[in-house]
C-alpha cells in the first residue's frame, strides 16, 4: 500500500519537474498549437490531476489500515534489485568481453536469482542458454551482436 | 494481383509454411506457459525477424499471435492455469472436465472452436477490411485524431473499478508524454532530450514493449517466488487432444456462432480484446444455453464459447491496425511495431499501394489457424512437457532474447538500457495495477494523435469549434467522452438501484 503511494507520488513528482522543463521550451511562434509544449503541456496537466486523485485515493486507504502492521520483504526487494544490477553489469560487460562470454555470466547469475539458490545444473544450463542463442542469432540468423574487445573480439569472429 | 493470386503465393511458399509452423508452435508454447502472455510472445518472436522481409516476419508475427491465443487454453483446461488472461473463463468449465476424466475432449473442444473462431474472423477482416479502407480513405487529420482518441478511451474505460480505470489512464499518459520526447514534428524543437542526441529521433518502440512486457514479467515472478505465491503444477501424463463429434458440435452450433460472432465484434473495438471477448461470451452461452445450468460443472459448451470468442477477437483486432493503421490492443501494438520496423504505415493506402503484403499477411493468418487443429491434436503431449521446464531456465531465456531484440534492431547498446529502464517501470506498473499495454498503446499512438490534431487545428485556422464540428469527427468524440464517463456513469446507476 504505501508502495502504491510513494510510485504515485514519483509519477507526480516527474510530472511536476516535466512541466517546468517543458516551461523552458524554445518558442518561436506565440500561437498556442504552434509550440512545443503545448501538447506536452496538456498531458501533463492531465497527469497531475489523474495522479493526485490517485494519491488522494491511496492517503485515504493507508488513513484506514492506519495501526496495522504491514509487511515489508525486504529479502524479495534484495532479490530483485540484484536481478536489475545483473541486467546492468550485463550491458556493461557486453562491449568488454562479448556478447557469449558475458552471456554466460549473466545466465549464471540470473538463474541463481531465479532460482533462490545455486543448483548443479545451473552452470550447465548457463552455457547451453548463452551458446545457442548465440549460435542462432548471431551466426544462422546473422543478427549483429556484441564482439567485445582486443583477443575477444578476435575469437568472435569464429563464431559470430 | 487478386486474393486467390495472393492465396496462391503464400500457399506455394515453402518459406511461409515454414514460417506459419514456427509461429503457430511457439505461440502455442509461449501462451502454455503461465506468465507469457501472447503480447509477451509476439514481443520474444520480435529478434526472430530481424533478417526477414516484411512479408515473412508478418506472418510469423501473425501466426504467432494466433497461436498464443490458443495456448493458454492447454493449461486453464489441464491445471486450471489460464496460460493467458483470455483463456480464465476456459479454466470454470475445462478443468472440471478434466476432473471429471475428459481433458482430452475439453482439449479437442478448444482446438477445433479455437481454430474456427480465429478462421472466422480472418474471413471476415478479409471482407471488412477492404471496405473500411475505401471509407477511411476520406478520413482528415480530425478524424484520425477522434479516431485514435476513441482507442485510448476505450483502453483507459477497461479495469475492475474506477481506481482501475484511472491508473489505466494515467498509464495511457505516461505512454503519450514518452511519444512527445524527440525532435517536435512541426517546429523541429527538440522536446525532452535533455541534450542527448540519441533520443532526438524519440523514444524507440520497440526496447520499451520488451522490457515492460517480457523483462518486467520475469521480475514479477521472481517475486512471487521469494514470496512463494508460485503456481504449483501438477502433471497428468498421457493426456492426448479428442476432438468432438460433429454431432456434438452440431448440439453447440449456435453457441459457436454467437461466441464468433461476439469475438469479432468485440475484438475491432479499440482498447477492448481477447480476455472480455472471452469472457462476454461465456456469459452469453450461459444466459441462452439450454445446459446453462450445468455451466461451472464441466460442460462442452463451457469451453467451447470462450475459446471460440478469444481466437476469434485476433482477426477483429487486426481490421482497425491493417485499416486505419491504430492498434486495438497491446499485441496488436507490437504488430504495428513491425510494419514500421519495415518502413511500412498501416492505413487505408495499404490496400492500394501494398495489397500484397496486406492479403498475404490475411492468408497467412487464415492457414495458421487452420493448421491450429493439427498442431493443436499433435502438440499437446509436447507443450505438456515444455511445462515441467524449470523457470530458471524459462527466465534467463526470456532475458537474453530480450537483450538480443533490443541490440539487434539498430545495433545500439543505448536501445538495451532503454530495455533495462522499462523492465523496472513495467514491473512497478504491473505491481501497483497500471495498465502497460495502455502505455505501449499511448506510445505507439501518442506522435499519431499529436501530429494529426495539430494538422486539423492549423488547417481550420486554430479554431476548436472548425474541427469539431466535421460530423464524423464529433459523433466520434461523443463516443470517446461516453466511453470515459461510463463506467462512473455505471457505478452512479448501480448504487441508485442497491438504495
Amino acid at each position: 500500500m504505501y508502495g502504491e503511494l510513494v510510485f504515485e507520488v514519483v509519477v507526480l513528482v516527474v510530472a511536476i519537474f516535466l512541466y517546468v522543463v517543458s516551461m523552458k521550451m524554445q518558442v518561436i511562434n506565440p500561437i498556442p498549437v504552434m509550440r512545443p509544449n503545448w501538447w506536452p503541456q496538456i498531458i501533463l496537466t492531465i497527469m497531475m490531476i489523474v495522479d493526485t486523485v490517485l494519491i488522494y485515493g491511496s492517503l485515504k486507504k493507508v488513513r484506514n489500515r492506519r495501526g496495522r502492521v504491514e509487511h515489508v520483504g525486504f529479502g524479495v526487494w534484495g532479490w530483485l534489485l540484484a536481478e536489475v544490477i545483473n541486467v546492468a553489469v550485463f550491458i556493461v560487460l557486453q562491449g568488454v568481453v562479448g556478447f557469449l562470454l558475458s552471456a554466460f555470466v549473466f545466465a549464471s547469475v540470473s538463474a541463481f536469482i531465479i532460482d533462490g539458490g545455486f543448483r548443479k545444473s545451473h552452470p550447465l544450463v548457463s552455457v547451453g542458454v548463452a551458446f545457442a542463442i548465440t549460435v542462432f542469432f548471431g551466426s544462422l540468423l546473422g543478427l549483429p551482436l556484441p564482439r567485445g574487445t582486443g583477443v575477444l573480439r578476435e575469437f568472435s569472429y569464429l563464431l559470430y | 494481383m487478386d486474393i486467390l493470386g495472393v492465396a496462391l503465393h503464400v500457399l506455394t511458399d515453402p518459406f511461409s509454411w515454414v514460417l506459419i509452423m514456427l509461429g503457430l508452435g511457439a505461440g502455442i508454447l509461449f501462451g502454455a506457459l503461465p506468465g507469457i502472455s501472447a503480447s509477451m510472445g509476439v514481443v520474444l518472436m520480435l529478434p526472430f525477424t530481424y533478417k526477414l522481409d516484411a512479408l515473412h516476419a508478418l506472418i510469423l508475427m501473425v501466426a504467432t499471435y494466433s497461436g498464443g491465443v490458443y495456448g493458454g487454453s492447454i493449461t486453464a483446461i489441464m491445471f486450471n492455469i489460464p496460460g493467458t488472461p483470455e483463456a480464465t473463463p476456459t479454466t470454470f468449465d475445462g478443468y472440471k472436465m478434466t476432473l471429471k476424466g475428459q481433458a482430452g475432449k475439453a482439449l479437442g473442444t478448444a482446438i477445433v472452436c479455437s481454430a474456427f473462431g480465429g478462421a472466422f474472423s480472418v474471413v471476415m477482416m478479409a471482407l471488412i477490411a477492404p471496405a473500411l479502407a475505401k471509407i477511411a480513405l476520406s478520413f482528415g487529420p480530425a478524424d484520425y485524431a477522434a479516431v485514435a482518441f476513441l482507442g485510448l478511451s476505450a483502453v483507459a474505460g477497461l479495469g475492475h473499478g474506477p481506481g482501475d480505470q484511472l491508473r489505466t489512464l494515467l498509464s495511457v499518459t505516461m505512454g503519450l508524454l514518452l511519444a512527445t520526447v524527440g525532435l517536435d514534428a512541426i517546429t523541429g524543437i527538440p522536446r525532452f532530450t535533455f541534450g542527448s542526441p540519441a533520443f532526438l529521433s524519440g523514444i524507440k518502440f520497440i526496447p520499451v514493449m520488451i522490457g515492460a512486457f517480457a523483462g518486467a514479467e520475469v521480475l514479477s515472478q521472481i517475486e512471487n517466488r521469494r514470496r512463494n505465491e508460485e503456481k504449483q503444477v501438477f502433471f497428468k501424463e498421457g493426456v492426448t487432444a479428442q476432438l468432438p463429434s460433429l454431432r456434438e458440435l452440431f448440439s453447440m452450433k449456435w453457441t459457436i456462432i454467437k461466441s464468433a460472432f461476439i469475438g469479432l465484434g468485440i475484438g475491432i473495438l479499440p482498447g477492448a480484446g481477447a480476455t472480455i471477448a472471452s469472457f462476454v461470451s461465456y456469459g452469453e452461452a450461459k444466459r441462452s444455453s439450454k445446459q446453462g445450468h450445468l455451466f461451472g460443472t464441466g460442460v462442452m459448451e463451457g469451453v467451447a464459447a470462450p475459446e471460440t470468442a478469444n481466437n476469434a477477437s485476433t482477426g477483429g483486432a487486426m481490421i482497425p491496425l491493417l485499416t486505419l493503421g491504430i492498434p486495438g490492443s497491446g499485441t496488436t501494438a507490437i504488430i504495428l511495431a513491425v510494419f514500421l520496423i519495415y518502413g511500412i504505415q498501416p492505413g487505408p493506402l495499404l490496400f492500394t499501394t501494398n495489397p500484397v503484403l496486406v492479403y498475404s499477411v490475411i492468408v497467412g493468418m487464415f492457414v495458421a489457424n487452420l493448421l491450429m487443429v493439427f498442431g493443436g491434436m499433435l502438440g499437446v503431449k509436447m507443450f505438456v512437457q515444455f511445462l515441467k521446464l524449470r523457470y530458471y531456465i524459462i527466465g534467463t531465456t526470456i532475458l537474453l532474447l530480450s537483450a538480443v531484440g533490443s541490440f539487434g534492431l539498430n545495433n545500439d547498446i543505448d536501445d538495451v538500457w532503454i530495455f533495462l529502464a522499462f523492465m523496472v517501470v513495467g514491473y512497478f506498473m504491473k505491481k501497483y495495477k497500471f495498465s502497460v499495454a495502455a502505455l505501449v498503446l499511448g506510445l505507439v499512438l501518442g506522435r499519431l494523435i499529436e501530429n494529426n490534431l495539430r494538422r486539423a487545428l492549423i488547417i481550420e485556422r486554430f479554431s476548436w469549434s472548425g474541427v469539431l464540428l466535421h460530423p464524423l469527427t464529433l459523433t466520434l468524440f461523443i463516443i470517446t467522452l461516453v466511453a470515459l464517463v461510463w463506467p462512473y456513469i455505471s457505478v452512479f446507476l448501480s448504487k441508485e438501484k442497491a438504495i
